[in-house]
């Protein structure tokens, strides 16, 4: 195929040879450069999946080693049951830190298993889910040892206690919880 | 050599053995086993730091944290071995690249660079997975076996 280049009409180069590509080194460290950072900005932004996660987010917060007082004092719903399974939890020397919220039919209780106890994680939490059943038998229990769970938790009896939400919106975001703690993908 | 096999050998094969024996260059095993265990737990680390923030920032709980980590870790070994870097960290660390799922990027991306030259069907396709399929291949039958292991012993055993 026939292009006009430098020196007039000319046969085009269509495939030029590996080497030719690479005479430049600048460009070809730049290209691998905008290579990788496309790439990681790909992979990343294929796992976004609501807009709301990012407003929710708990900025600021000590993650991993956060201790709080269990339950919600200033709410509008009347938090007794969860108080007492928070402070049943709390006894527990296989439990290390518990929150929980409750509405008139659910009971969400998110906790934290010590690391060396991990090992027993199964029994643990069937241990747990089956005493809160008996404790709490009126109740539709969901119980969590999911770190992701404790956080969401924790959100929501801080918009519990901020923003004063209703018993119909803290059961839709227990509903919630409950659905992204049973999902396995 | 195991001594049985010594006990075979010819009296001018045993002397060359310990010939041999006495001038071999020493393995420094303990100063590869820290090397080894120091990259290795820094791999761990920043597997946790990305699980962490899939958690963090996206719909992901503990459990299904695992998997979107795992294809990162692999994803950023293949940019690395393809950058030249990981080839280094490998020389240092040992087993300690080799090891982790960062290894297996590794293993695919290094040969689909070796048989580049070979074109793009019967060289990288055809080799790509030429040391990385006995990973899959043996991960797979493993935990075939387990999962017969585990059902036998669930629905027969009683546990």
């Amino acid at each position: 195929m026939l292009c006009w280049g430098r020196e007039g009409w000319q046969h085009a180069n269509l495939f030029p040879r590996f080497t030719e590509i690479h005479k430049t080194n600048g460009l070809m460290a730049m290209k691998t450069w905008w290579l990788v950072v496309v790439s990681v900005v790909i992979a990343v932004s294929g796992c976004a999946k609501e807009e709301t996660e990012q407003k929710q987010s708990l900025q600021g917060a000590n993650l991993l080693r956060v201790h709080t007082s269990g339950t919600t004092k200033n709410a509008e719903l009347d938090q007794g049951p969860a108080e007492r399974a928070a402070s049943y939890l709390r006894q527990r020397d296989d439990v290390r830190d518990v929150v929980a919220v409750n509405t008139g039919e659910k009971l969400l209780v998110a906790y934290q298993i010590p690391h060396l106890q991990r090992w027993n994680r199964k029994k643990i939490e069937k241990d747990v889910d089956s005493r809160l059943r008996n404790m709490f038998p009126g109740y539709d229990i969901i119980s969590s040892s999911d770190l992701k769970i404790f956080w969401k938790t924790k959100e929501l009896k801080a918009n519990m206690g901020k923003r004063h939400w209703d018993g119909r919106k803290v059961n839709r975001e227990i509903g919630r919880i409950k659905a992204l703690s049973k999902e396995q993908t | 050599m195991a001594n049985e096999k010594r006990k075979k050998l010819t009296p001018v094969q045993q002397e060359y053995h310990l010939f041999e024996k006495e001038r071999e260059t020493k393995r420094p095993i303990v100063r590869n086993c820290a090397c080894a265990f120091l990259v290795g737990g820094i791999i761990c680390v920043i597997g946790q730091a990305i699980s962490y923030f899939y958690m963090y920032f996206f719909d992901f709980t503990e459990q299904t944290a695992g998997n979107p980590t795992v294809a990162t870790m692999v994803f950023l070994s293949m940019i690395l071995t393809g950058l030249g870097v990981y080839d280094r960290i490998a020389q240092f660390a040992g087993a300690g690249s080799a090891v982790p799922v960062t290894g297996f990027g590794n293993a695919v991306i290094s040969a689909a660079i070796e048989h580049r030259t070979e074109g793009f069907v019967l060289g990288v396709g055809s080799n790509m997975f030429k040391l990385a399929g006995s990973v899959i291949l043996f991960g797979t039958f493993a935990a075939f076996v387990i999962a017969l292991v585990k059902t036998i012993a669930t629905q027969w055993g009683g546990l």
